[in-house]
């Protein structure tokens, strides 16, 4: 028999009635990932910047929070919302402009850093608790750019900054909690095209959200490094391995 | 020549101060150390400056519109946060960011905007060996650091492009400096530590690569990061944390300086 949860014999993990928090839910990524958990049938609790009138229609049937990262005070109310046990935090709320060093500017650059940086550290802070109980995992959500981009400097080097941060804490937290960054590729989210970028050619060969998201809910559980790109290798590896079973 | 240094009133920006006065250059110092500010020699032109919070970079940037253009640009101004990541309190960890990451963007941004870095000048950043090696009971530190870091190397080529400036990064290890003593697990414990007068000297002599790792230990632990990440991550686990664990009256740092109304004087 199948239990919910790690699978002793196995070693696996079935996410069935686990409890996952996901943020930046409202799109994008965040929306897939909900969307694949929700299927699964886990417990999640959603957080995202626009209000729940403004989400998709067929949106899951999840707990929903409003929340702008920015937001101090609705960092209290998520956390009330969330089971005192977590098994998962998948943490995919993130901003940013593709636009050269010469056109930031300093609100811009605090408000990105804000996003990506400050509010992951907040929301880290205070998911140490309900996930050290269950020997959770917590994952941050980077960015293929994490190296260096001179296209998009700033929100770069606040995803480097979000795999440093990971880096650490994987280390500071072993054997409490395992702390993963993943980094997406180019994904077809629209965010792309919302942060400045021109529609060309990349824009028509961007990963799928859905596939993205499924690549993260396995990588979630997975071993080895905290970091991992997520993007077409893996993705060309999973669409050859499901061709073939 | 024309020097400006952020956080020039103690430790490695003084170091640096000093090396650029003995060679005969103009220096511009921003600083939220006002005593330290007046300790420097009366040459120097200064500002305080408080780069944790939003206004005072705005008023450094506002002093610097008329200001000539810089040869050197080092911003050194940086502050750290050690402890358990979920122990140490969130707007020190908030001001580690501010004053570590927003901030130095928000100059760079602002200086290369205002066109104020000269042609075939330089702009380094102070990033850290937690690049390399990963920072255990400094996260949020090594977070900022790894984020300036890339910052810089975004920039690098097209400002070397544009304007002929070269953009560089220093990464030292743990040094001789009243500040990066508080934050370590010995803090009497000065054996290893490089001083600040060295790092100087190299940023002073490095002026075209990229990563300026001072020290052979420093090149060592780079290094080691850079080839086996694990075994550098197992042992700042074990050699930094760990330690810092068992001295527990270190773990936790209050805040230090107190914002101050920005002036400037000549």
């Amino acid at each position: 028999m199948l239990l919910p949860g790690r699978n002793r014999i196995s070693g696996t993990f079935d996410p069935r009635g686990q409890c996952y928090l996901v943020t930046g839910a409202s799109s994008g990524i965040g929306l897939a990932v909900v969307r694949i958990l929700a299927a699964k049938g886990c417990r999640v609790t959603a957080s995202g910047r626009r209000p729940s009138r403004e989400l998709p229609v067929d949106f899951p049937d999840v707990d929903y929070v409003t929340l702008d990262a920015k937001d101090r005070t609705g960092v209290a109310e998520l956390m009330s919302r969330v089971a005192p046990c977590l098994d998962r935090a998948v943490l995919c709320a993130g901003a940013g402009f593709y636009r050269f060093v010469e056109a930031e500017t300093s609100a811009d650059i605090h408000r990105v850093v804000d996003v990506n940086l400050s509010s992951q550290i907040r929301l880290a802070h205070r998911l140490y608790i309900p996930l050290a109980r269950n020997g959770g995992r917590l994952c941050f959500i980077g960015s293929a750019a994490y190296k260096g981009s001179p296209a998009m400097p700033v929100y770069a080097a606040t995803k480097a900054a979000l795999d440093g941060l990971g880096r650490s804490l994987a280390l500071e937290w072993q054997g409490r909690i395992v702390v993963k960054v993943l980094h997406p590729g180019p994904t077809a989210t629209g965010m792309a095209e919302r942060a400045g970028r021109k529609r060309d050619w990349l824009s028509r060969v961007m990963l799928p959200p859905s596939a993205m998201a499924e690549m993260i809910v396995r990588s979630i559980e997975d071993g080895g490094s905290f970091r991992q790109t997520l993007s077409y290798s893996r993705y060309l590896m999973n669409a050859l391995r499901k061709v073939r079973s | 020549m024309r020097v400006l240094v952020t956080g020039g009133a103690n430790g490695l920006g003084r170091a640096l101060v000093e090396k650029a006065l003995a060679a005969g250059a103009s220096v511009f110092v921003v600083d939220v150390d006002a005593r330290g500010l007046q300790q420097l020699p009366s040459q120097v032109t200064r500002v305080v400056a408080d780069l944790g919070s939003e206004v005072d970079v705005a008023h450094a940037l506002a002093c610097l519109a008329d200001e000539p253009a810089f040869d050197l640009v080092l911003l050194n101004a940086g502050i750290s946060a050690t402890g358990r990541f979920e122990e140490v309190s969130l707007e020190r960890m908030e001001r580690v960011v501010a004053v570590n990451l927003i901030a130095s963007m928000q100059l760079a941004a602002g200086l290369i905007k205002a066109q104020k870095l000269a042609r075939s000048g330089r702009l380094v950043f102070v990033s850290s060996l937690s690049h390399y090696v990963g920072y255990p009971g400094a996260s949020s530190y090594a977070a900022t650091k790894d984020g300036i870091t890339v910052f810089a190397k975004s920039l690098r080529r097209p400002l070397w492009k544009q304007n002929g400036v070269c953009v560089q990064i220093v990464a030292p290890g743990p040094m001789d400096t009243a500040h990066a003593s508080e934050h370590s697990p010995r803090p009497n414990h000065r054996v290893g530590r490089i001083a600040p007068q060295v790092v100087a000297e190299a940023i002073w002599r490095s002026r075209r690569r990229f990563a300026i790792v001072p020290g052979r230990r420093a090149i060592l632990g780079a290094l080691l990061g850079r080839l086996f990440p694990r075994t550098a991550g197992w042992l700042m686990r074990r050699i930094l944390f760990e330690k810092m664990l068992a001295a527990p009256s270190n773990t936790l740092i209050p805040l230090q300086v107190q914002p101050q109304k920005p002036h400037r004087s000549p």
